[in-house]
């Protein structure tokens, strides 16, 4: 087992006026080659939870095991802990410090005490990754580019690492759609070839839907839901409302018109699959006229 | 109505280097108007909508905001209280440290009598539906909730223009549905002229005129159906069209009479069911 949480709880203030139960008992376990989608409101507990498998926070109880290994305790490395968990932080201007976008993308890399051919393979390979032209951007400085060429430069740094778990926090949210297309359909190749683990927090239903292989739905602290994302979509369309989630559209599509009374499987999760449903309903009921 | 003829801006990124990140714009948006602008990273979005109340200036042609040429520096106050600006980051552009205060930080600015400004922050928190906040810390409000305040602060001013860059960028799905709940009502009760700027093309199915930008130029106008028609030149600006207008395009396809202009959930399910 990777991930392994613990009764994990964490509060905010402890003992102070405005103490506040951020993670309620979450106990949570993530094996080697999984691809996970994070799902919750603002302020529901995703971005401390995710903060914690990697060290940046520690809980006011409970524990984090990661391969084993309780990262919390006396004389750890975190510095090791943090090369098996990478983690793409919500807002990047909040992860850039170095003066060019390569030394930014190579400081993994070079703490890791790789050649310098192999930190230039890798820093190469990286930017290829998330769509970003070497020879344009490697001298620039990473404070002189847009917002979401800030959110690639991020995630290019923490790519060029290899970690074994990769945790991206709303990874696309300025993206264009295709820039959002390819960053995530490269994630996607990475945890083929490499068998990486991955956690992505997004409020995208429908990029969530199309990536994930399994799917936890945070609410107030508590992780209220785990499931394959076609039984969640499927069985709790109405829960996720209610918990200020939503549904991908053409679920949601699916979901309309069962409400009709037409007999469609509502645990659709892309375009393709509603298709196919569709035209099937379709050809039998052209048959049933006939 | 706001009118921009000819608009270019030019920047340095460096010395050497001059960007034109706008390239001969022409548009007309007229009052009462929900007008959506995508377009892929570094298109000129946020650039065009920073030269809507004056943040930036032309560098060639010009920009009219009923009548008034941003130009013209007598005019900027002006301006600024006709076009009102909402950002992406809600946590960037709150200042105050109640709800109403943070809705009356343009008002004092201008002086307003405290009377009249009451009534216009109870007038603003109302149609955003955050009244019952009006006491509150804004840090302690979400995302969605935190937007609404800072649409309030900008409606307060009586702006008959609202511009929103990525309003929602940064929202949970319910936080959006209620941002774009507002803006709707904003747009057909209020009659205040929507610019939105997004990259989710599920909420510029939703206004009533697109307008494409692509390096800088005005690629494509129109409403969204004609405008998400053609989806492989849309792939090739880097955009998408909304995953329910790949459905209808798909199920034509196949051959079912099914629309390809189709922009809603609900538009699909009232074809289909007169169709199965």
């Amino acid at each position: 087992m990777l991930i392994h949480l613990e009764n994990l709880c964490f509060t905010y203030s402890l003992n102070m006026p405005f103490e506040t139960e951020v993670l309620k008992g979450i106990n949570l376990k993530i094996y080697e080659g999984e691809f996970v989608g994070l799902i919750g409101h603002t302020g529901c507990g995703k971005t401390t939870l995710i903060q914690h498998l990697n060290g940046l926070i520690s809980p006011t109880s409970g524990k984090v095991f990661i391969e084993g290994q309780d990262i919390n305790m006396k004389g750890i490395n975190l510095r090791k802990i943090r090369q098996k968990v990478g983690l793409v932080f919500q807002y990047p201007e909040n992860q850039l410090f170095e003066e060019t976008i390569y030394n930014e993308i190579a400081f993994g890399p070079k703490k890791l005490r790789l050649s310098d051919e192999a930190i230039d393979k890798r820093v190469r390979e990286a930017l290829k990754i998330v769509d970003l032209d070497f020879d344009a951007y490697a001298e620039r400085s990473p404070f002189s580019i847009s917002g979401g060429e800030m959110r690639r430069v991020a995630l290019a740094s923490i790519l060029s690492i290899r970690p074994k778990v990769l945790v991206l926090d709303e990874p696309t949210a300025n993206l264009d759609p295709q820039s959002r297309n390819n960053i995530l359909s490269e994630i996607k190749k990475i945890h083929k070839k490499y068998k990486t683990t991955v956690i992505l927090v997004s409020h995208n239903m429908e990029k969530i839907a199309e990536m994930v292989n399994r799917l936890l739905v945070m609410h107030k602290g508590k992780i209220i839901m785990d499931d394959s994302p076609s039984n969640i979509f499927k069985n709790y369309s109405k829960k996720l409302l209610d918990v200020g989630l939503g549904l991908p559209q053409v679920t949601k599509c699916m979901h309309e018109l069962k409400s009709r009374g037409i007999d469609v499987f509502t645990g659709v999760l892309t375009v393709q699959d509603a298709r196919n449903e569709i035209i099937k309903k379709m050809r039998i009921s052209k048959k049933m006229k006939i | 109505m706001i009118k921009i003829k000819n608009l270019s801006y030019i920047y340095s990124s460096n010395k050497k280097n001059n960007v034109k990140a706008l390239d001969d714009i022409n548009i007309e948006i007229k009052n009462g108007d929900f007008v959506s602008i995508i377009g892929s990273n570094g298109s000129g979005k946020s650039t065009l909508a920073r030269h809507l109340n004056g943040l930036l200036f032309p560098t060639f042609g010009d920009i009219w905001v009923d009548e008034l040429n941003t130009k013209d520096k007598q005019h900027m106050w002006e301006i600024r209280q006709k076009v009102g600006m909402v950002f992406q980051n809600p946590d960037n552009q709150i200042v105050a440290t109640t709800v109403e205060d943070d809705v009356a930080f343009g008002l004092e600015n201008i002086g307003m009598e405290e009377n009249l400004m009451k009534e216009r922050v109870d007038w603003a928190l109302r149609i955003v539906e955050m009244e019952e906040y009006k006491k509150s810390e804004p840090h302690l409000l979400s995302g969605g909730q935190k937007q609404r305040v800072a649409i309030a602060g900008a409606i307060a001013m009586h702006s008959s223009y609202l511009v929103l860059d990525e309003p929602t960028a940064m929202l949970d799905p319910r936080g959006r549905n209620e941002v774009m709940d507002i803006v709707e009502k904003l747009n057909k009760r209020e009659n205040i002229t929507i610019i939105f700027i997004t990259h989710l093309m599920e909420e510029a199915a939703e206004s009533k005129k697109i307008i494409v930008l692509d390096m800088g130029k005005v690629a494509l106008e129109g409403k969204p159906g004609e405008v998400f028609k053609d989806s492989l030149l849309l792939k090739k600006m880097r955009l998408d069209i909304p995953q329910i207008t790949e459905l209808a395009i798909q199920l034509n396809r196949e051959g079912f009479d099914v629309p390809t202009d189709i922009l809603t959930v609900d538009m699909m399910v009232g074809k289909l069911c007169s169709y199965i």
